[in-house]
């Protein structure tokens, strides 16, 4: 019935619009130039109120038929000022285009629709294209890093195709804090799959005000990516590539054989064990496992073509990519290829109906390794393992004795057999013989696309109809040959392999009505919408053990021969269907009022609260506009701005408002394992969306003629109703239901001020960007008003949340310096006289009674750190001269620490930093390094402050030099543009953080700035080209 | 004329476009489970939802808290083992309760809490629903008595410990019921009792070998006689079953009804308690099942398989071995034991010697030279896949029959010395006359290191306990380390409870007190 009837609303829509093509009479020729006088090629000429126009040549010459001498032309350029001509009867105008930083001028996306940054009265960042491939991003979020202020992102580790974390305006929730991506108006659960070169532009929707269209999902913040679309004229043919080398910046120092055998005998000795190695005998190794481990000139490389171009009528913008890396660490076990294509169209049938499609697929074959774990990381066991094992065991006698002669020792490609620590074991193993085991992957196919039309149906009102799909297979591969690491990790018996399919499919279809109105100074327009999406996701995996292959790479279970089979599948799925609405009006764009309103309603809360309401309200006020302002001299624009509105976060699993039946217990009969089923955790039918409510004051600012530009904000986003798994009481008897239980506020202010001029041939840029945020758990609705957060290795608890404390922060015990001698032990004692640390000896850590209750106990246990910075910072830079160009990026964050968690203390053996050679040993030798012993009774590696360090840092992200061919040669070889580059990643980072990388994002909201022992990011040279026909 | 047609074509579309969605569209159930609401209908909903049950009886563990398993716990707590584990940091939760000095937020003892609590709120809810199910009486009355069974497993286990539990023979329907009362230790027994005496009459005597692991009635028989003689001995009174009071009469009662007519017997050799060919064996009166199906791999959530934890943590530090696997030297044995048991020829069965270990032995902490022989990660116990150390195979004998005799005998049957000579004779020994003296000697022969010792002890009076448990100064010839680590001091200002877990005082709004001797 609806279907029906909707067809006949697109045939009435069809019918009611007009023809206006009429015939072209009338002929103008001219050149362009800009101030300095020089040709102006590729600017746009435009028959006003029209879609009949062209763009100048090399020269900068044009040729224009207009339908009538009285019309008016259009001359426009990106980065000048746009000109309007009335021809006068002339068939010859020349235009000098002025020199333009009018950035204000430009257009903004804000969500199912574009607004003059003038009139915007949110707090929205926008990155263009240029500013997105002044260095070519390996990912789009690194787009966004130091380029907006309030938006931080952090490399989760080095890691090939690896997130990054993005959070905005810190974060909000103690759940996903991820935002919200909007791709040409599709949500996307990632952007992975994104060519970072076919994209046009990115908006950060950062307050409230401006994502409360996007309602219940909007709480984190959302990015809307817009793709290249193509442009009327001549066909635009372009080939970019780059090549690099990665290699590791930052090694570690540690001990080498010698100072590892004393140190290991002072260990043994002070614990009074004997000691296990002989200072005299030569050692015969001294392994650097950290110079094996990594790759020297790990290739990064990219290929793109993209074609755009289109007649009046139809337009197009096309591409392919091929984009591959592989990691510094494991090489081609960790390694990221990803092809893409595209093809973005869109058609006008007439001045009334247009339609249009953005398609793309995406093939990403992924191969990783534990970026940062304290349990199998190949780097984590580098730092750990003793120099005294070989990389590769090559000793007759050794090989002859076990586990070598009876046991499946890991041998490389040439059969040489890797090497196996006698002295550490437990998770550390050599990490070569850990990489050549190493076989999982993942292959993603994914198509996003959209199909589009448009219809105005009287002046001003237009009604846009879009239907999306995101579908992506996702395959899931691992291999488990026989291997023996270590007595702990090894696989003797049967090799096995494990496949898994997940296919992730959801539809969205959005119908927007807009109208927009001018009445005199008074613009006024409405946008009211609907969308539907349905999101589903089914699995399959298999597992079957006893292989038979040679080639770990190709592996499927019919070559296994067990009988053991296992099978699992299953399937989720959800729906949203929203309702939306804006109003936006302004007067002269001095005074801009913005209202919106969304109503979402989402399958994943029960009846009782399916439904949310998101408003918000945005005032923008431009003073300098006003007669009444005195001179401000050299500031041209002063415009004030202030928003408040509500979004919502509802990221939580399906499903959690029902009582779901849990089928994973069991229980052993005679005749094996039965199946039990009882219900996975307590049901809370009222569980209900987190709201985030959030206001924004802001000044923008320009000078000296919109050569500098500056926008300040200020904002309080306060978030209730968290959802989380709050404890309950045990009795109870299940695992506790998600309910609305916290709230959490993030207060700061973002900076942000560019400056460019243009003086003689040189042309140049600078942008600071800084912003701070504090972030607090405001409150935690159960009895002990705390949250559990990560743990780190063996040692338990490292962070949590907590009444008035930032989330995520570090819990552990503060030390107070190095008993000195027995005197200072039988001194730190309680107010009660008894002895603190009765099991300490001198040397040992002196730990604080926080509470003061005369014990020293888990109730010691306090905030030691905060792993979000409370400062980040941005500045980039570029220059132009004639053919020159030299671009830098420098990010930094500030005032957070970093749980360094690299070093496995709990484990004997392990090989250790050169810091510990100036541990304590003896009076006066130390306050900040413990003895080091094997037996540690005082237990001086419990969690305290002596993991925390400074996480600050100042990073050299990117640095490029570039150089434009000029246009003579352009000429003769018939190439319209054509430059070469030269630039480097992480060419200097400053810092005191001890560890790998101080770059390390969340791997959870709990779960943040803990090092176990990163994949560090790597220094990048990169030699690139761009051609265009 | 046109331009309102267009305006009325507009409001159509605007019409359109703001008509409600079906909440059809968003009502999403799961696909691949079932909810509570559509589940618990037929006989197959009833058996699975009994696994469940039948399910925590095999935790040691609880995610995010700790490893707990029952029977290493008890017997750390007890003289005949020590904390053990790689080092003095390794063991430390468990060097607590070695010492007796168990801080509240100890995260075993929350394990132990968790566990009882979700077999109690799974039997609880089982037993409400039992109703809606369509399924032959015989079959819901078996189940039902199945579910007290192990409801009062769950919390004879709790009670044992912690004393000052709440009793909750229901489950809970939401967040204003999470904050309950403590019960008296009273109340907590009486419905224990009223549990087993109502679930003996609905279980059956005997199961096929396909079921075995069920609980018979016989079972049911000697858990009450187990309670009984706990309960008797550290509050001196009887058990109240409803209007039924179970004295010494009543369970002496049912446990020679087991000895007579439930074809339970000692096993000719002792040894085959212990092995995996004979689990489930004719010995064997209550029995938990672990094993390796299905191959577990997941730490973070361990309970998740049927691995028995204790015997991974029991076993001997040991690589290169043919007989005994990667243990974790946890549990390790006082040369008090060795010493009590002297020459018993029960000791090389139920104690593991350094020396007859092959391979390279790491000592750990608390090194004594002896480890449990019982439960431990001897060869025929590997798990066949997964992560060795959470697939450890043996099933633990929670009730032998040896047991139901030196219990009948205790609770002075006729014929206590038939009994207690029938245990000795098993193992090639004289009869003794039977004493309660005796009895309680030949109850620690027989039945060390089984997760009985230590509330054998406890029962018998704080007197006693102190003398037991405290050992200071006694060192075995293969001991490692200083004294003091050895050294035990008894706390009997707790009366030998746990404390209450301290996170759940915090959670309890205040209507929790913490135990004796603990604050």
């Amino acid at each position: 019935m609806n279907k029906l009837f909707y067809k006949y609303i697109i045939a009435i829509i069809l019918l009611a619009c007009t023809n206006s093509l009429l015939a072209q009479k009338h002929s103008v020729t001219g050149t362009v130039k800009d101030g300095a006088g020089i040709t102006v090629p590729g600017a746009t000429v435009l028959e006003k109120g029209t879609v009949n126009g062209t763009i100048t040549d090399l020269d900068g010459n044009y040729n224009i038929s207009i339908s009538s001498s009285k019309d008016t032309l259009v001359f426009s350029f990106v980065g000048y000022e746009t000109v309007e001509m009335p021809v006068n009867g002339r068939s010859v105008i020349d235009v000098v285009l002025k020199e333009s930083t009018q950035e204000l001028e430009e257009l903004v996306v804000v969500g199912y629709g574009v607004q003059k940054k003038k009139v915007v009265t949110g707090a929205i960042a926008s990155i263009s294209s240029e500013d997105i491939n002044v260095s070519p991003n390996l990912r789009t979020e690194q787009a966004l890093q130091g380029r907006t202020a309030g938006v931080q992102v952090t490399s989760l580790s080095g890691q090939p195709g690896e997130a990054p974390t993005v959070r905005i305006r810190g974060a909000g929730t103690t759940g996903n804090a991820d935002p919200l991506y909007i791709v040409d108006g599709m949500a996307v659960g990632g952007i992975e799959y994104l060519n970072p070169g076919d994209i046009e532009s990115i908006d950060v929707l950062k307050d409230a005000a401006s994502a409360a269209i996007y309602g219940a999902r909007a709480a984190n913040g959302v990015v809307l990516i817009t793709t290249k679309g193509g442009k009327e004229g001549k066909m635009n043919l372009t080939y970019s590539t780059y090549y690099g080398f990665q290699n590791v910046s930052k090694k570690l120092d540690m001990l080498d054989a010698d100072q590892y055998v004393m140190m290991m005998n002072e260990g043994a000795s002070n614990a009074g064990l004997s000691e296990p190695f002989d200072v005299n005998e030569i050692q015969p190794y001294n392994t650097n496992w950290q110079d094996l481990l990594f790759q020297k000139n790990a290739p990064i490389l990219n290929h793109e073509i993209s074609v755009s171009g289109g007649n009046k009528k139809t337009t197009f913008s096309t591409s392919l990519s091929y984009f591959s890396q592989q990691g510094i660490i494991g090489g081609d076990k960790s390694q990221f290829d990803r092809i893409t294509a595209r093809l973005n169209l869109k058609h006008k049938v007439n001045d009334c109906l247009s339609f249009g499609s953005n398609l793309s697929y995406s093939s990403i074959n992924r191969k990783g390794i534990a970026s940062n774990s304290s349990f199998n990381g190949a780097f984590s066991s580098a730092l750990n393992l003793d120099p005294l094992t070989p990389e590769f065991e090559e000793n007759p006698d050794v090989l002859n004795t076990p586990p070598y002669s009876n046991e499946p020792v890991v041998k490389n490609a040439d059969g040489k057999v890797y090497g196996i620590s006698k002295y550490v074991g437990a998770e550390i193993v050599n990490p070569l013989a850990l990489l050549e085991i190493q076989t999982e992957k993942t292959r993603t196919d994914k198509i996003v696309g959209n199909v589009f039309g448009e219809a105005e149906i009287i002046k001003g009102l237009k009604f846009k109809t879009s239907l999306g799909i995101d579908l992506a297979y996702v395959l899931n591969d691992s291999y488990k040959p026989l291997y023996y690491l270590n007595g702990a990790q090894n696989n003797t018996e049967k090799t096995s392999v494990n496949k898994g399919i997940d296919r992730y499919y959801n539809w969205q279809w959005e119908n927007i009505l807009s109208y927009t109105k001018k009445i005199s100074d008074h613009q006024l327009s409405f946008l009211v919408g609907t969308t539907a999406k349905e999101y589903k996701y089914e699995n399959l995996t298999g597992f079957n053990s006893k292989v038979s292959t040679a080639d770990p790479d190709n592996v499927y279970l019919n070559m296994a021969t067990d009988t053991m089979w296992v099978s699992t599948g299953g399937a989720v799925h959800s729906a949203l269907f929203s309702t939306f609405g804006r109003v936006t009006y302004d007067y002269k764009s001095k005074y801009a009022f913005t209202g919106i309103i969304r109503r979402d309603g989402s399958s994943k809360f029960g009846p009782n609260n399916r439904y949310g309401i998101f408003p918000s309200l945005g005032f923008s006020w431009l003073i300098s506009d006003e007669t009444f302002m005195p001179n401000l001299g050299e500031v041209s624009f002063l415009k004030l701005r202030t928003s408040w509105g509500v979004n919502g976060n509802q990221e939580i699993g399906d499903y959690q408002f029902v009582s779901v039946i849990d089928r994973s217990r069991g229980y052993i009969f005679g005749a094996g394992r039965s199946i039990g089923a009882s219900p996975q955790f307590i049901s809370n039918n009222d569980i209900r969306w987190e709201e985030s409510e959030q206001i924004d004051l802001a000044i923008d600012l320009g000078a000296y003629n919109d050569r500098l530009t500056a926008t300040f904000d200020y904002y309080v986003k306060t978030t209730n109703g968290l959802l989380e798994r709050i404890p309950i009481p045990a009795h109870v008897g299940n695992d506790p239901p998600y309910a609305n239980v916290g709230s959490v506020q993030n207060r700061g202010v973002e900076l942000s001020i560019n400056w460019r001029n243009v003086v003689n041939d040189w042309r140049y840029s600078v942008g600071v960007n800084g912003s701070y945020n504090k972030n607090e758990m405001t409150h935690i609705g159960n009895e002990d008003k705390v949250l559990p957060g990560a743990t780190w290795a063996v040692a338990g608890a490292v962070t949590r949340a907590e009444e008035g404390l930032p989330i995520g922060y570090f819990w552990g015990y503060k030390t107070d310096g190095i008993f000195q001698n027995v005197a200072e032990i039988y001194q730190h004692i309680g107010t009660d006289g008894s002895l603190l640390q009765p099991y300490a000896q001198p040397g040992d850590v002196r730990f604080v009674d926080v509470n003061k209750d005369n014990k020293l106990n888990d109730d010691d246990r306090t905030m030691i750190g905060n792993p979000t910075p409370d400062w980040t910072l941005g500045i980039n830079g570029s220059v132009n001269y004639k053919q020159f160009d030299f671009s830098l990026l420098i990010t930094g964050a500030f005032g957070h620490e970093i749980f360094n968690g690299s070093q496995r203390q709990d484990l004997r053996y392990t090989n250790r930093t050169t810091k510990i050679l100036d541990r304590w040993t003896g009076e006066g030798t130390s306050n900040e390094i413990p003895r080091y012993t094997w037996i540690d009774a005082n237990n001086n590696y419990r969690i305290s402050d002596l993991y925390i360090e400074s996480g600050s840092f100042l990073r050299l992200k990117n640095i490029q030099f570039g150089y434009t061919l000029s246009e003579n040669i352009l000429k003769k070889i018939n190439v319209s543009m054509c430059r070469f580059y030269v630039s480097v990643e992480n060419l200097l980072t400053l810092t005191k953080y001890s560890g790998a990388d101080p770059e390390i994002g969340a791997m959870s909201s709990f779960d943040i700035g803990i090092d176990r022992g990163i994949y560090p990011q790597a220094r990048t040279f990169r030699l690139g080209a761009t051609i265009s026909f | 004329m046109k331009k309102y047609i267009k305006y009325l074509y507009a409001s159509l579309v605007i019409i359109f476009l703001l008509s409600s969605c079906s909440d059809d569209f968003l009502d999403r159930q799961p696909l691949d489970k079932e909810v509570s609401t559509n589940f618990y209908k037929t006989e197959e909903d009833a058996k699975q939802a009994l696994i469940a049950v039948y399910d925590v009886l095999g935790y040691q563990s609880s995610p995010g808290v700790s490893w707990a398993p029952f029977q290493i716990m008890s017997d750390i707590l007890s003289d005949d083992e020590f904390a053990g584990g790689s080092d003095a940091n390794d063991g430390k939760d468990e060097d607590e309760f070695n010492k007796f000095d168990i801080p509240t937020t100890s995260l075993i003892v929350h394990s132990i809490w968790i566990k009882n609590y979700i077999g109690v709120y799974r039997a609880n809810l089982l037993l409400e629903k039992i109703d809606e199910i369509d399924a032959p009486d015989d079959f819901k009355s078996r189940v039902i008595a199945e579910c007290k069974f192990l409801r009062a497993y769950f919390y004879f286990e709790q009670v044992r410990f912690f004393e000052n539990i709440p009793l909750l023979t229901e489950t809970i329907k939401g967040p204003s019921e999470y904050n309950q009362e403590q019960n008296t230790p009273e109340e907590v027994y009486n419905q224990i009792a009223k549990d087993l005496d109502e679930a003996i009459k609905d279980l059956p005597e005997s199961i096929p070998a396909a079921e075995y692991g069920r609980i018979t009635k016989w079972a049911a028989e000697a858990m009450l006689a187990r309670v009984y003689l706990f309960y008797n001995g550290v509050y001196n009174a009887e058990l109240q079953a409803g209007d039924k009071v179970i004295d010494r009469a009543v369970v002496l009662a049912y446990l020679e009804d087991l000895i007579t007519n439930s074809g339970h017997d000692l096993f000719d050799d002792y040894n085959k308690n212990f092995r995996s060919a004979y689990e489930f064996g004719i010995e064997s009166v209550f029995e938990i099942s672990h094993g390796d199906t299905p191959p577990w791999w997941d730490w973070q959530y361990v309970r998740g398989g049927e691995g028995n934890l204790a015997a991974q943590m029991q076993g001997p530090r040991v690589t290169g071995s043919d007989k005994w696997d990667r243990g974790w030297s946890f549990g390790t044995v006082s040369q008090k034991l060795v010493d009590f048991m002297g020459t018993d020829p029960r000791l090389h069965y139920t104690v593991l010697f350094q020396d007859s270990i092959d391979g390279n032995l790491v000592k750990g902490y608390q090194h004594t030279g002896y480890f449990s022989n019982k439960y431990s990660s001897d060869a025929e116990h590997w798990g066949s896949g997964g992560q060795f150390e959470l697939n450890r195979t043996c099933n633990y004998r929670v009730i032998r029959f040896s047991d139901v005799l030196l219990m009948a005998a205790e609770l002075g049957s006729a014929n206590a010395q038939t009994y207690l000579d029938r245990v000795r004779a098993r193992v090639g020994l004289p009869s003794v006359p039977a004493s309660l003296d005796n009895i309680y000697k030949e109850r620690r022969l027989e039945l060390s290191l089984e997760g009985i010792r230590y509330f054998d002890v406890i029962r018998r009076g704080m007197a006693y306990a102190n003398q037991e448990l405290t050992s200071t100064g006694i060192r075995g010839p293969n001991y490692e380390g200083d004294q003091q680590i050895f050294d035990v001091t008894f706390n009997s200002a707790t009366k030998g409870f746990l404390p209450i877990p301290q996170s759940e005082i915090d959670l309890s709004g205040g209507l929790f007190k913490q135990n004796e001797g603990y604050n």
